[in-house]
């Protein structure tokens, strides 16, 4: 793992590493998210355009960390909007996750702006990039991290899976208000 | 009188099943009773410290630019919120679920006041179209199928929609999304408000929440005062807890942590309505650790048959009741707090531990107290329970009855109408010829001599006058065992009495009960009810108590074995565990444990075997309609076991099951475990 204690236990917490990372997707899935797993960036990008074009997806929402990004490569359809109702066109979103929770399969993103969070819950399908080295074990491992954020007047949202409801007759519905999709594109290296 | 729905029923017994299993998955691992003893702690805590929290909550939010607004009431909460609507120039208001919304009536409010209100929940919006109110705190429109959604939706949209929950989904999707866009603000309820950061959290599955907070320009924050958390690491415990106990779900689709304005405007309301006087009364107040998962509504057999719409003010089921009584005041809470069986299975699911079934008993004293008793249940507990020596006149002038009363196998004759409501599905017993103190007289007294050490029965009043032959066995079974065995020569244990809310009756019975019992004494109950009142009184007396089946098992298991050795019972039996042995004493293993070493491959798990059977002690006198239901789901669990024995440990019980099966000329012999192991040690050797 990136980052680790230098204290020599470079081997073990890489062991933990991949395993809290195969939690993590196993959880995910298990909440009917999709979990794709990518070497680096480079390979990530390829799985978005082929997805795209695929998928036919005509209209990309994209937040601002993000088309520092991706905006210039001029790859993905991306959709520029003025205001909320024009965002409402968009087919597929992608957000870029700050970190990922193992335990419930949990996406977390931090926004100061309302604009970042729209391409996690106006179209039916949302793309969320997560570099596997953002994945903690708990909420309660990034905790400061959070109350943080929140102090600074930020938001944060966790996402696990896609959007349901059992509101009628107990029976699982996917995709009421937010995305019908959750694909999580997990990278190896570093986004940014 | 109650009604209760087929439909309704059989989709909240569906729910309850999968809710049951998928909440095991979800606490797989973790520590359910740790879990909740620390939340309950945090809860506690932030209760105590509730208005420097606010304070505290109100000055991190107003410094963000967000605006705290403490509202009194729900007239002042309400008003608030037109206010604010009318400040922005707001036509249409958005809403995700809030419950304190339906608290203070909102939507008729702003209705009323020319505010276009829309609801956003699926469940919340079905009900709204359908011009109702919520009738499941997490499941709001759980009473409608797919076909009544469908109805309601065709008729509202002008349009013929299929009934098919994928297009009634799909529908509500696109709908509300346009009145999302078009609305000037969204109002979000909040699961906690978090102190340090001045933020809110909110969880929702469907994401109408993420969408009614961030597409309109205002957000209004509507959230009862005691949701105040002091930071972040306490709500993560809530977070912890709160989707995993309320639907089975390790975490819910959306979690949002939301701290100040990001448009142009947020409001935070924060409803008291009665909160800050229930903080301060010292038996009440923990029933505002409340984090509304629901879980005792899944748990909570009277709102499985009922469902909310009768189990309800506005808050439903056990949790309800109290909270109606303080929030909407006690008279529409009186009707709701007879339904409560005081089986505390609401206790033992409960996220934050509050007593729910320990309070129901108190806010019943607390009606009496104030509204008033009713007049008959005052004749019973003060004059009859309350004296043991008018009980004893009573039960001698019915046995004096008894040839009248009588008809054959000592069922008593069936009452006429009105009161064939209470005789018709079940058979009562008439009283015994002679009651269990005459019986126990004539047994034959040198049997009962022996080094082994003496024992008190205390047999409750349904076997001393109506049952007398299982407390003989029970004698005979610890003599055997080399016990030397006596009788507690006492009337009710006062339980009936302090469970309908007269604790002066209750308390009286029990010490008439004390005074027969000395220091030394080890005392054997033949009913798990008494037992609980006898180790209340255990402190005043010094004596100690042991509930028969618990003893056995504990004390006397290998002595019984060699008892019985060669002498296995022939007949298949069954077990029905009585919710106070399993709920009060933790002693339905024991029962069980006993039964299957008598019967060998005989002994069949009755199906549902710890499910209520409706007699709840004066519960089945309110409300015979639902004691009726109870008993029927549970008679038919005994013909679906084919045993021809079924075994218990409450004399309630039996009258109960025993009355149903004559109702309903089933041949099974309904006995007390006392009875059987009797019957097996005397047995002959084959």
């Amino acid at each position: 793992m990136r980052g680790t204690k230098a204290d020599g236990a470079e081997e073990s917490q890489e062991m933990v590493s991949e395993n809290t990372v195969r939690e993590f997707a196993a959880k995910a899935i298990a909440l009917g998210a999709k979990v794709e797993r990518f070497a680096n960036p480079g390979d990530a990008e390829k799985f978005l355009s082929d997805f795209f074009r695929k998928n036919e997806i005509k209209n990309v929402l994209i937040g601002k960390k993000l088309e520092q990004i991706f905006g210039g490569s001029g790859k993905f359809p991306i959709l520029k909007f003025r205001d909320f109702g024009e965002a409402e066109k968009a087919d597929a979103g992608i957000i870029l996750a700050d970190y990922g929770i193992s335990e419930t399969g949990t996406i977390v993103q931090f926004y100061q702006d309302d604009r970042e969070k729209l391409p996690g819950i106006l179209p039916g399908i949302c793309l969320c990039l997560l570099e596997a080295e953002k994945i903690v074990k708990n909420a309660e491992a990034i905790a400061d991290e959070i109350s943080n954020q929140l102090s600074q007047g930020k938001q944060v949202a966790f996402l696990s899976g896609p959007s349901r409801t059992a509101d009628i007759e107990c029976e699982l519905q996917i995709g009421v208000h937010g995305p019908a999709e959750l694909v999580i594109l997990l990278i190896d290296e570093a986004v940014r | 009188m109650k009604k209760i729905d087929p439909y309704l029923k059989q989709v909240l017994d569906n729910f309850t099943v999968n809710y049951f299993r998928n909440r095991e998955n979800a606490f797989a691992g973790l520590d359910f009773e740790k879990l909740r003893s620390e939340l309950a702690e945090i809860r506690d805590q932030a209760l105590q410290k509730n208005q420097e929290l606010i304070s505290q909550f109100a000055e991190q939010a107003e410094k963000r630019g967000s605006k705290v607004i403490l509202a009194g009431d729900s007239a002042e909460a309400n008003q608030a919120v037109l206010e604010i609507l009318k400040r922005h120039r707001v036509q249409k208001l958005v809403k995700s679920k809030s419950m304190v919304s339906e608290e203070t009536r909102l939507n008729d409010f702003l209705l009323e006041n020319g505010i276009e209100v829309r609801e956003t929940d699926l469940g919340e919006w079905i009900i709204q179209l359908d011009c109702d109110h919520p009738t499941h705190m997490v499941l709001p429109a759980i009473h409608l199928n797919r076909k009544d959604v469908a109805e309601i939706f065709s008729e509202k949209l002008g349009r013929e929609i299929p009934a098919e929950i994928k297009t009634l989904v799909r529908t509500a999707r696109e709908e509300l999304r346009k009145e999302i866009f078009e609305a000037g603000a969204g109002l979000t309820g909040a699961n906690a408000l978090i102190a340090d950061s001045g933020a809110m959290m909110m969880i929702t599955n469907e994401g109408n929440g993420r969408l009614v907070s961030t597409m309109p320009a205002v957000h209004i924050v509507f959230a009862s005062m005691e949701k105040i958390y002091p930071s972040l690491r306490e709500v993560l415990a809530l977070l912890r807890m709160l989707p995993k106990n309320a639907t089975g779900q390790i975490i819910t689709s959306y979690v949002s942590f939301i701290a100040g304005p990001h448009n142009s405007a947020q409001y935070i309301i924060l409803v008291d309505n009665h909160r800050a006087e229930m903080m301060t009364d010292p038996v009440f107040r923990e029933v505002l650790r409340c984090i509304k998962c629901s879980a005792c509504l899944n748990i909570c057999p009277v709102y499985r048959l009922l469902g909310g719409k009768q189990f309800a003010h506005i808050y439903m089921g056990g949790i309800g009741t109290l909270l109606t009584a303080w929030i909407n005041g006690l008279q529409p809470s009186r009707e709701l707090a007879s339904l409560c069986l005081n089986c505390r299975r609401c206790d033992e699911i409960c996220a934050v531990k509050i007593r729910i079934s320990d309070l129901i008993v108190a806010l019943r004293e607390k009606l009496n107290r104030e509204l008033g008793k009713p007049f008959l249940k005052e004749l019973i507990f003060d004059e009859i329970i309350a004296n043991p020596g008018t009980q004893e006149k009573i039960f001698s002038l019915a046995r004096t009855a008894r040839p009248l009363i009588k008809t054959k196998n000592n069922f008593a004759r069936k009452l006429p109408w009105p009161l064939s409501k209470y005789t018709g599905f079940r058979s009562l017993p008439a009283p015994a010829e002679a009651p269990l103190k005459e019986g126990f007289k004539s047994l034959r007294v040198e049997k009962f001599k022996s080094g082994k050490g003496n024992l008190k029965i205390f047999a409750g009043c349904l076997i001393e006058h109506f049952y007398p032959e299982i407390g003989i066995s029970a004698a005979q079974v610890l003599a055997r065992l080399g016990y030397q065995v006596d009788l507690v020569q006492a009337g009710c244990c006062g339980f009936p009495a302090k469970n309908a809310g007269f604790p002066e009756a209750g308390d009286k019975a029990l010490a008439a009960a004390l005074e027969k019992i000395q220091p030394e004494d080890t005392v054997i109950t033949l009913c798990p009810t008494c037992t609980t009142m006898l180790e209340q009184g255990e402190n005043k007396r010094g004596h100690s108590v042991s509930n028969f089946s618990k003893f056995i098992f504990e004390k006397e298991l290998e002595k019984i074995q060699e008892l019985i050795k060669g002498k296995k019972l022939k007949a298949k039996v069954s077990y029905h565990e009585s919710c106070h042995q399993k709920h009060f004493l933790q002693a339905g293993e024991a029962s069980r444990e006993l039964l299957k070493l008598i019967a060998g491959d005989n002994f069949i798990e009755l199906p549902n075997a710890d499910s209520c059977c409706g007699f709840a002690g004066s519960f089945s006198m309110d409300h015979p309609e639902l004691s009726q239901a109870l008993l029927s789901e549970k008679l038919s669990s005994i013909s679906q076991s084919h045993a021809d024995l079924l075994i218990l440990d409450c004399p309630g019980c039996l009258m109960q099951i025993r009355g149903g099966c004559q109702a309903q000329g089933n041949s099974v012999r309904v006995r007390h475990l006392a009875q059987i192991l009797s019957e097996v040690i005397f047995a002959p050797l084959p």
